[in-house]
């Protein structure tokens, strides 16, 4: 029946597209999404066909404004929660935007400040989609420097690929340029930016009254402030989001698990400076507390039970070693500080040469308060890191990257004393053949002392533009397990269309996106990525 | 037969959407600058010049590579070319994107798209994904995916809608 609902729905939003086109504005736009994959292991036990897709579809006409997302899962991919199978229409909405307000009905994501106090958006790399289905009022005055969102919605249910969990969000955020509501003439720079959440959750479920030893509240209020400072090539901004008395997992030295009600609060203070070739920026983050769920039973189960956004504070690494045993933030209890530099070697500079080179120097600090996980052997180091890299073009055709990372990671997230260190190392070149064939190569190497100890990984591509782009690359644990994970493939794009074919093994592990992560399987077989907007 | 039946329609939409499309309009919605200051998409457009909207992120390696590849060849430019680079680093590495556009010499204007609203109107999904627009906001050509050489097309679709 759903099926039929949504084809319909796209056939009619299809069919009033070009009459529309034709007689005024309104205009339909869209894209098309899919990833397929056959695990061919006899032993796996994803062995078979996979497959997620998307079909979103806007249509737009003058201030009027309506669309729909699609997703088909007839079996989703391994790593995504098995609940998505079959199709569901999670996104369908209607909004009208005049110059000062808009009003949205229906499903809509949505962000207030950093995301700390509440964020709703979509990740597909995750299986992440937490929208709201409700309404969204927004209120500018430009000229005023004021902007108000008031909204109020369900979060879409993340047990199931379609339906609303059973939870109600309701929240405001202002935003004010006190220069232009004052008329000042404000040297700073400065932006104020305040917010309330609050979330309903309909019957908590009985066990959790039974953990906790005391009736569960249906209601938490968040609430938040923040401020930032624009003095000339300077920028300074901070924030405090403050959580109110929520079901909180303890966990005790010995005894299992516990529960409380616990007040949350988080903090943030950014500093970022430029200058002559030169940028830096540090950002410290204080979490204690601070996960918010749609549904407290189901925790962390499936990605898209949350409300906001806690993203490692550390750096999101791109090469394969590097990215291999990614760092998750612990939304119970950290602190952590980050900071980067980056230099400019200016064209025709001793260092720089004719085309100039880039240094980045980026490291991170993350402990454990221990305020959750008491602290043993006196250790409540969770992670840091060093990152280097250095990239320089040395002609038209040649041009390279060094990259050095030093890890340190506690499994315990400060709980033990025992951490476990990785050192990566790599180089990557890219020569250009001719102005459309080039061909890119990285050299990895990891080496540590724990877990699966050494790694080595190898990647060729070449691009062929502007249509191919094919890859061969494997992984290789000579450390303790000797396995490879090797991958091939061919890509193909025109316009606004991609498509990637290949064949490969991927290992087990943690696949993360903008900080937030997911565990993924392992699997081997052959897989297809086409996606398409119109 | 039934999943036959099913991608079948699915391709064939596709194709009927290919055919009947017309031009995407460029979407209105809020971005930021460097400075955190609201800009409206709509300033994008001044009725004079065509202009390309490329999305990229600090952990998009081959957006950067896009980005770098234009800077080496703009000082080769005749005329300057209207060039707006959207920024799709949510709050945790925004401060390294900002970090990282201002230590380089990309020829393009750089915006922040803070919670991807923009990237969704225009139905952008994996990045690179680069736009060109004419003078009056009318997409006229995109293109997905980063392939050395790309710059040189994006150059010529730019000069083409002039």
């Amino acid at each position: 029946m759903k099926l039929r609902h949504l084809f319909c729905l796209a056939a009619a939003l299809l069919l009033l597209s070009p009459a529309a086109t034709a007689q005024s504005d309104g205009h339909l736009s869209g894209s098309l999404e899919s990833s397929s994959l056959y695990d061919d292991e006899e032993d796996s036990p994803y062995k078979g066909f996979h497959s997620n897709n998307y079909l979103k579809l806007d249509y737009r006409k003058g201030r009027f404004a309506a669309g729909l997302q699609g997703e088909w899962y007839p079996s989703p991919l391994p790593g995504y929660d098995p609940a998505l199978k079959g199709w569901g229409l999670p996104v369908k909405y209607l909004s009208w935007e005049e110059d000062a307000w808009s009003v949205t009905a229906g499903d809509f994501y949505e962000q207030f400040g950093s995301g700390i106090l509440l964020r709703s958006w979509e990740d597909r790399n995750l299986g992440l989609g937490n929208s709201l289905g409700g309404v969204r009022l927004r209120a500018s005055l430009p000229a005023r420097g004021l902007s108000v969102t008031l909204l109020s919605g369900a979060p879409r249910s993340a047990a199931n690929r379609s339906g609303y969990a059973s939870s109600l969000v309701s929240g405001g955020n202002l935003s004010l340029l006190p220069s232009r509501l004052f008329d000042w003439d404000d040297p700073l720079g400065l932006l104020f930016e305040t917010g309330l959440v609050h979330r309903y959750e309909w019957s908590p479920e009985a066990d959790m009254t039974l953990l906790l030893g005391e009736e569960v509240p249906s209601s938490v209020l968040l609430h938040s402030f923040r401020l930032s400072a624009d003095p000339g090539s300077f920028h300074f901004s901070f924030e405090y989001v403050g959580k109110g008395r929520d079901f909180t997992p303890v966990r005790h030295d010995r005894a299992s698990d516990t529960y409380e009600l616990q007040r949350g609060r988080a903090l943030t203070a950014e500093a970022s400076w430029q200058g002559g070739g030169f940028s830096a920026t540090a950002s410290w983050r204080y979490l204690d507390n601070m996960a918010f769920r749609a549904s407290r039973t189901l925790g962390t189960l499936v990605p898209s039970n949350t409300l906001n956004y806690l993203p490692a504070l550390c750096q999101e690494q791109t090469y394969m070693l590097a990215g291999l045993n990614p760092y998750e933030t612990f939304a119970e209890g950290e602190s952590g500080f980050r900071g980067d530099l980056y230099y400019r070697f200016r064209r025709g500079s001793a260092l720089g040469g004719k085309y100039g080179m880039t240094l980045h120097v980026g490291g991170s600090w993350i402990e454990a308060l221990g305020k959750v996980l008491p602290r043993q052997d006196h250790s409540r180091l969770a992670y840091r890191d060093l990152n280097i890299d250095l990239e320089r073009r040395w002609n038209r055709r040649l041009k390279t990257v060094l990259f050095v990372s030093i890890q340190e990671n506690s499994p315990t997230h400060g709980n033990r004393k025992a951490t476990e260190a990785q050192n990566v190392f790599v180089f990557e070149g890219q020569y250009k053949i001719s102005d459309a064939t080039s061909l890119r190569a990285e050299l990895q190497y990891l080496y540590s002392e724990e877990r699966e100890r050494d790694w080595v990984a190898g990647l060729v591509e070449l691009g062929i533009a502007p249509h191919w782009s094919f890859s061969l690359s494997d992984m290789y644990n000579h450390g303790s397990t000797k396995d490879h994970y090797w991958n091939l493939s061919a890509s193909w794009s025109r316009n606004a269309f991609k498509c990637i074919l290949g064949y490969g093994r991927s290992r087990e592990g943690m696949v993360c996106s903008g900080g937030v992560c997911r565990w993924q399987p392992e699997y081997k077989g052959m897989f297809i990525r086409a996606q398409y907007s119109f | 037969m039934m999943k036959l039946r099913i991608l079948t329609a699915v391709a064939a939409l596709t194709l009927l959407f290919s055919l009947t499309a017309r031009a995407q309009r460029l979407p209105v919605r809020d971005l930021e600058d460097a400075r955190g200051k609201t800009v409206s998409s709509a300033t994008l457009v001044d009725h004079k010049t065509p202009f390309a909207v490329t999305f990229w992120a600090s952990w998009c390696k081959f957006c950067r590579k896009e980005l770098d590849a234009l800077a080496e060849q703009a000082p080769d430019w005749d005329t300057p070319l209207r060039i707006y680079a959207v920024c799709e680093d949510d709050s945790r590495s925004i401060a390294r994107a900002k970090a990282l556009a201002a230590g380089s010499e990309w020829p393009a204007v750089i915006l922040y798209d803070a919670n991807g609203e923009f990237k969704r109107a225009l139905h952008v999904g994996d990045i690179p994904h680069v736009l060109v627009f004419d003078k009056d906001g009318n997409q006229v050509w995109s293109h997905v995916g980063y392939i050395p050489g790309d710059e040189n097309t994006l150059v010529a679709e730019l000069l083409k809608a002039r």
